[in-house]
């Protein structure tokens, strides 16, 4: 057994993750070899300081910390009914949102109205509208004899004109 | 800060005195079985007391877990005042995502929740950081400085035990950090190597190896408080 065999399977029995076949053949080899019990040894005693000073040094749980702590377990729902709770609601809102998730699908009063409509004054109504809809285009191109271009070019040439030309008074 | 409860009182002619191994598991004096595993069965009992609504047993368990977890972080972190903040938001974390807990080790999920919040935190100062750049500003001189500050509760008689205690968490604040967390998974919380490697996201022989490391490298930075160590964790070969 090489020496990083012998630390990682120490390692896992004192974790209680070696095989029993292993452990028997790790048990075998440790009575044979001080020098492998010792690290054994080594090993939890390593593992003991640590536990060891945190008992000395690790200081109690803050006051405020722990109301704060308190606080959020009183308000807080425990857990199992939390969860009911939860599919319950899930549940509710699903049945809830059902008519909007399926679309309706059309009925025979629908279709009659359909056809209905196809006889009815309606489009009358929107030949009447196209026509006062050419009418207000003619008399747009009427007053469109300027365009817009022109319309700025003058209003520019106006403005050039006034600014560097003396008034007439003084010529 | 309250009173400070203790499993026992611990002196150096005393052993351990909280837990020891007996057969390869962490036995605290007096009792049968290891402080886990002893409290993992009382830690799930309380869980069901407090989702019955008993919301008093909550505080029970809090303080149960105090120690490794306040450890567990502080070792993160290397900073007194972050682990103190770090732990209380694993705690309320905890309680919002208690419906989440399936029975398992209590102390084991709390360990994964501090290590997640550890990252985020690191990450949040420095986003491509990981638990290789702890959240904690402080250096071990910040930790060290902390509890050479607060007053020894003992007096004279836990002067010895303080100033070892300190030269533990010293060595142990100067492991590499991925070895230093496998470390105190494994001390704190007896996380098994699987779950550590599943944690940190290597192969098996990677945590093992890194443990191997760690305590190589403290048996050698703890060589002259050894046969001391020796004594108060009461191993007998």
């Amino acid at each position: 057994m090489n020496p990083q065999n012998l630390s990682h399977r120490l390692l896992l029995r004192q974790s209680g993750e070696l095989s029993t076949e292993d452990s028997a053949e790790l048990e075998a080899y440790l009575q044979e070899n001080p020098e492998a019990q010792a690290l054994d040894q080594e090993y939890l005693v390593l593992q003991d300081a640590d536990r060891f000073a945190s008992s000395e040094l690790v200081p109690p749980v803050n006051d405020i910390t722990l109301e704060r702590i308190r606080s959020a377990a009183q308000t807080s729902t425990p857990a199992p009914r939390s969860r009911w709770m939860a599919i319950a609601a899930g549940i509710v809102l699903l049945l809830a949102a059902l008519p909007l998730l399926i679309p309706p699908e059309s009925s025979p009063i629908n279709v009659q109205e359909d056809s209905f409509s196809s006889t009815s004054p309606f489009i009358s109504e929107t030949e009447d509208f196209s026509e006062e809809l050419e009418d207000l285009q003619q008399e747009i191109a009427s007053w469109n004899d300027i365009s817009t271009w022109e319309l700025l070019e003058v209003e520019e040439e106006s403005y050039l004109a006034e600014q560097l030309l003396p008034p007439v008074e003084s010529i | 800060m309250g009173a400070r409860p203790r499993l026992l009182c611990v002196d150096l002619d005393s052993t351990f005195a909280h837990k020891k191994y007996n057969n390869s598991r962490l036995t605290p004096l007096g009792k049968t079985d290891n402080i886990s595993l002893m409290e993992e069965q009382t830690l799930e009992d309380l869980l069901q007391q407090y989702r019955k609504g008993h919301h008093e047993a909550l505080e029970t368990i809090v303080e149960l877990t105090r120690v490794p977890l306040y450890r567990f972080i502080l070792g993160l972190v290397r900073d007194p005042h972050v682990a103190e903040d770090v732990f209380q938001d694993v705690w309320l974390r905890a309680i919002k995502g208690l419906h989440r807990y399936e029975r398992d080790r209590l102390l084991a999920w709390l360990f994964r929740i501090a290590r997640n919040r550890v990252i985020d935190l690191s990450r949040k100062r420095k986003p491509d950081a990981s638990l290789q750049q702890p959240a904690g500003s402080g250096t071990e001189a910040t930790t060290l400085e902390y509890f050479l500050s607060s007053s020894s509760p003992g007096g004279e008689r836990n002067t010895s035990n303080r100033e070892l205690a300190q030269r533990i968490f010293q060595a142990v604040d100067r492991l590499p950090p991925e070895q230093r967390e496998v470390y105190l998974m494994r001390t704190e919380a007896e996380i098994p190597f699987k779950e550590i490697a599943l944690a940190q996201g290597v192969p098996l022989n990677t945590a093992l190896a890194r443990m191997q490391y760690a305590l190589k490298r403290l048996r050698s930075e703890l060589s002259e408080d050894y046969e001391t160590l020796l004594h108060v964790s009461n191993r007998t070969p």
